[in-house]
């Protein structure tokens, strides 16, 4: 308790004599960000399943909505799909990795649509989450017909879903703690099991 | 303050310093200190301190793609900048655009090229650890006859490594090794439990392998006089490479620029990009630069007394290969022939990594800009290791696992997105940080016919690692390995990279220019003065004779002001 109150502090002790050096108008535009643009960033949509997107047709943007919460399901925060993590997938497919690996993402939805077909009669999303969670645990442990290679896709949507979810402000500052500033370095402070992890990194 | 910024200008100044980077600041800091009228060169854009570090203080749903940069653009324009471990969405602009700066390779070979052409260099990217070379590594060569003796020993460098560490700040433990001299230091940055647990494992299992705290160029306690600068304390951001606003850790823009342009003595020409250098026949002396606009492509020329060339390795070597007269046909200063060879980079390519069990109820606050350090202990040929000759340092790291790591295990819903949530695991590593030995077939060369928009002939580009880099690097995966295995952790694998990383990653590119007391087989004496050409010095990684296996910033910055105090005292002499 006491380290948390010392950090405060410190970084109270800091904005004090950051402000004297740049003035406080530009202290405050500097640390908190908001004197910087964010024109490009990527902002949430109101229903990315509304129609295609960049990378995946809609049904495959149902789908992925259906992953993001099967993942990380709504609890006392929020769940994927409800900060648009799959709209954030397709854009960060289409922005920042190859060709073949959006090929790969779309082939390996084509493969569950197959699989929903034939051993469940319907498509994905539209499947009980029971039936949903079958299908993404035997793409984990191969089974069902989903190869080495499978896996190593879904692992990257997965990754991405995840990622997706802590960048975003709320998962990053509100999920997990956020230190923008941290005043200094502790090598070492208590740790209880329920405490969230550092959202703050640096580099992403 | 108004005209510190010029462009043109019949003034013949008292020292060009070429290059605005660690070393470049360093060398105009100085000159300007001591009373001389000084102009700075930089190729780049003016980048001025806190107003342009224009990714900081974001958090990452503040950038297009939460920090990763677009790939289409690293494919047109960064395809070799990439590869560096600092180049995000937040830095990309510190980084020299590639399509803009070719260079070529010979069949077979790779050569990654980091650039920061812009005020400030490098020095706004580096990783700021802060070692001295020891009394060994300036005898290395000598030792065991690969490569030449350095001109210079330890007790000659030593004050001015105190020099340029009371004004840099650097933080460090007194560890009284003689194999890590100690710093004029700020204290030292924590430790985490785990480490100290391995710290004490390790000293029992290999004594003479310490585990120190890695030094670091930041403020842990600054002075008065970093406190007079507008450098504070470091708030433990670990962004560095954004640029730091707090100015708590060291470049030119936090540190020497300041000070600097304090005395009144400096200029600063940006854009600038210098195509060669003016040499007069009749003197034997350079005579000052001709210049390129970065922008414009116009021509100017810049007058003075002496040259400085701190352009980096191998920006200064590129500047000396395309100078050419009568008396030197084959690059200036080169009557020995050995401009453009022996160039050398570190050899970070093998380490171990492993999961420290328990600690579970430890965590840490704040992001340490730096971890621990084991240095080297093969420093001399009575410690070598069977099969290759040097050394290398291990450098520490330790974590605890977050969502980056959980998110490739297997599992779904509420209690995976719990575990997500928490920390993880406890995670150790050990990365190799090798010498590499400067061998006579690792060179650059002009390029016969390729220029690039400057109209300045590409470097060619022939370097690779040979058999004693690689089984170094082999023995160094092993001792990792088994250090790690020893020490009690789970898990432990090792690695080794010399097959797909190419040398130059490393960013530590030295040689091509090297001091050595003979004329016949060196560029530059043991103060980094021409033996051609009296006021001609080349005081960056290029005046290097070999690598030693710690990080060369610091010393680039020793060697610097030695240098600038011997020609200091030349010229009042007369002799330059």
């Amino acid at each position: 308790m006491s380290e948390t109150v010392g950090i405060d502090n410190n970084r109270r002790h800091f904005m004090h004599s950051f402000t004297v050096l740049l003035g406080s108008a530009t202290a405050a535009q500097l640390i908190d960000g908001s004197g910087l643009s964010s024109a490009l960033a990527y902002r949430a949509k109101e229903d990315s399943t509304a129609q295609d997107a960049m990378v995946f047709k809609q049904l495959h943007m149902q789908m992925l909505k259906c992953i993001c919460d099967l993942i990380m399901p709504k609890t006392e925060t929020l769940s994927a799909s409800e900060l648009d993590v799959h709209g954030f997938v397709d854009h960060q497919l289409n922005k920042v990795y190859s060709q073949h690996q959006q090929v790969q993402a779309i082939g390996l939805l084509e493969k569950m649509t197959r699989t929903s077909q034939t051993h469940f009669k319907h498509d994905f999303h539209l499947l009980r989450s029971a039936a949903q969670v079958e299908i993404l645990a035997s793409i984990e442990n191969q089974s069902m017909g989903f190869t080495e290679q499978d896996t190593t896709i879904f692992k990257l949507l997965k990754s991405l879903i995840v990622f997706g979810y802590f960048t975003t402000e709320y998962g990053a500052t509100e999920v997990l703690k956020y230190q923008a500033i941290p005043g200094g370095y502790r090598g070492s402070i208590p740790y209880k099991s329920v405490d969230s992890s550092w959202g703050s990194l640096g580099f992403y | 303050m108004t005209d510190l910024y010029i462009k043109n200008t019949k003034e013949k100044f008292d020292v060009l310093v070429v290059g605005s980077g660690i070393t470049g600041g360093w060398a105009a800091k100085e000159f300007c200190e001591r009373g001389f009228k000084t102009l700075m060169v930089e190729r780049g854009r003016v980048v001025e301190h806190q107003k342009d570090y224009i990714g900081e203080h974001k958090g990452p749903w503040l950038f297009d793609n939460r920090m990763k940069v677009d790939n289409l653009l690293t494919a047109q324009q960064h395809y070799v900048q990439k590869l560096c471990y600092a180049f995000s969405d937040s830095t990309k602009h510190f980084f020299g655009n590639d399509r803009d700066l070719p260079y070529t390779t010979a069949k077979g070979t790779g050569f990654s090229w980091i650039r920061a052409n812009q005020l400030g260099g490098k020095s706004l990217l580096w990783h700021r650890q802060s070692y001295r070379f020891n009394q060994w590594d300036f005898q290395a060569n000598k030792a065991d006859g690969y490569g030449i003796d350095w001109p210079l020993r330890y007790a000659d460098l030593a004050p001015w490594y105190d020099h340029v560490e009371q004004h840099a700040g650097i933080a460090a433990h007194n560890d009284n090794l003689d194999v890590l001299p100690n710093s004029v230091s700020q204290p030292a940055f924590e430790w985490t439990a785990p480490e100290k647990m391995l710290r004490d494992k390790f000293s029992s299992l290999y004594p003479d392998r310490p585990m120190v705290m890695g030094r670091a160029a930041h403020l842990t306690k600054p002075t008065q006089l970093h406190l007079s600068q507008g450098r504070v304390q470091c708030q433990a951001r670990n962004e560095c490479q954004k640029g730091c606003s707090f100015g708590a850790y060291f470049s030119t823009q936090s540190s020497t620029l300041p000070a600097a342009a304090k005395t009144g003595n400096l200029h600063i020409a940006p854009n600038s990009v210098v195509h060669s250098l003016i040499y007069d026949s009749r003197r034997n002396r350079v005579m000052g630069v001709r210049v390129i606009d970065n922008d414009t492509l116009e021509t100017r020329e810049y007058f003075s007394k002496v040259v400085f060339l701190c352009a980096s390795t191998l920006g200064s070597t590129q500047i000396m290969l395309n100078s050419k007269s009568d008396s030197f046909p084959n690059g200036i200063a080169n009557t020995s022939g050995v401009l453009g060879h022996y160039l050398m980079d570190h050899n970070y390519n093998a380490g171990a990594v492993g999961i420290v069990e328990g600690f579970d109820a430890e965590y840490y606050s704040g992001r340490r800009p730096t971890s621990p350090y084991i240095p080297n202990f093969q420093y001399k040929p009575s410690r070598y290791a069977k099969g290759y000759k040097r050394g290398y340092a291990l450098a520490a790291w330790s974590s605890r696992e977050d969502w980056r790591a959980i998110a490739k295990q297997d599992g779904f819903g509420v209690d995976f997105k719990r575990k997500l949530t928490q920390a993880g695991r406890w995670r150790f590593g050990l990365s190799a940080q090798g010498e590499m030995l400067p061998r006579y077939e690792n060179h650059v060369a002009l390029h016969a016919t390729k220029t690039d928009k400057w109209g300045i002939p590409q470097l060619a580009i022939d370097c690779q690692w040979s058999d004693n880099e690689k089984r170094m690097m082999d023995d160094a995966a092993d001792t990792a390995k088994e250090m790690l295995t020893k020490a009690g952790l789970k898990g432990v694998y090792s690695y080794t990279r010399y097959h797909e990383r190419h040398p130059g990653i490393a960013i530590h590119e030295v040689g091509t220019a090297r001091m050595g007391a003979d004329p016949k087989a060196s560029v530059l004496n043991g103060f980094n003065q021409c033996h051609d050409i009296p006021n001609l010095f080349v005081t960056d990684g290029a005046s290097f004779c070999s690598t030693a296996t710690v990080n060369p910033s610091l010393t680039f910055m020793a060697i610097t002001v030695r240098a600038v105090d011997y020609a200091v005292n030349e010229l009042k002499n007369n002799r330059i």
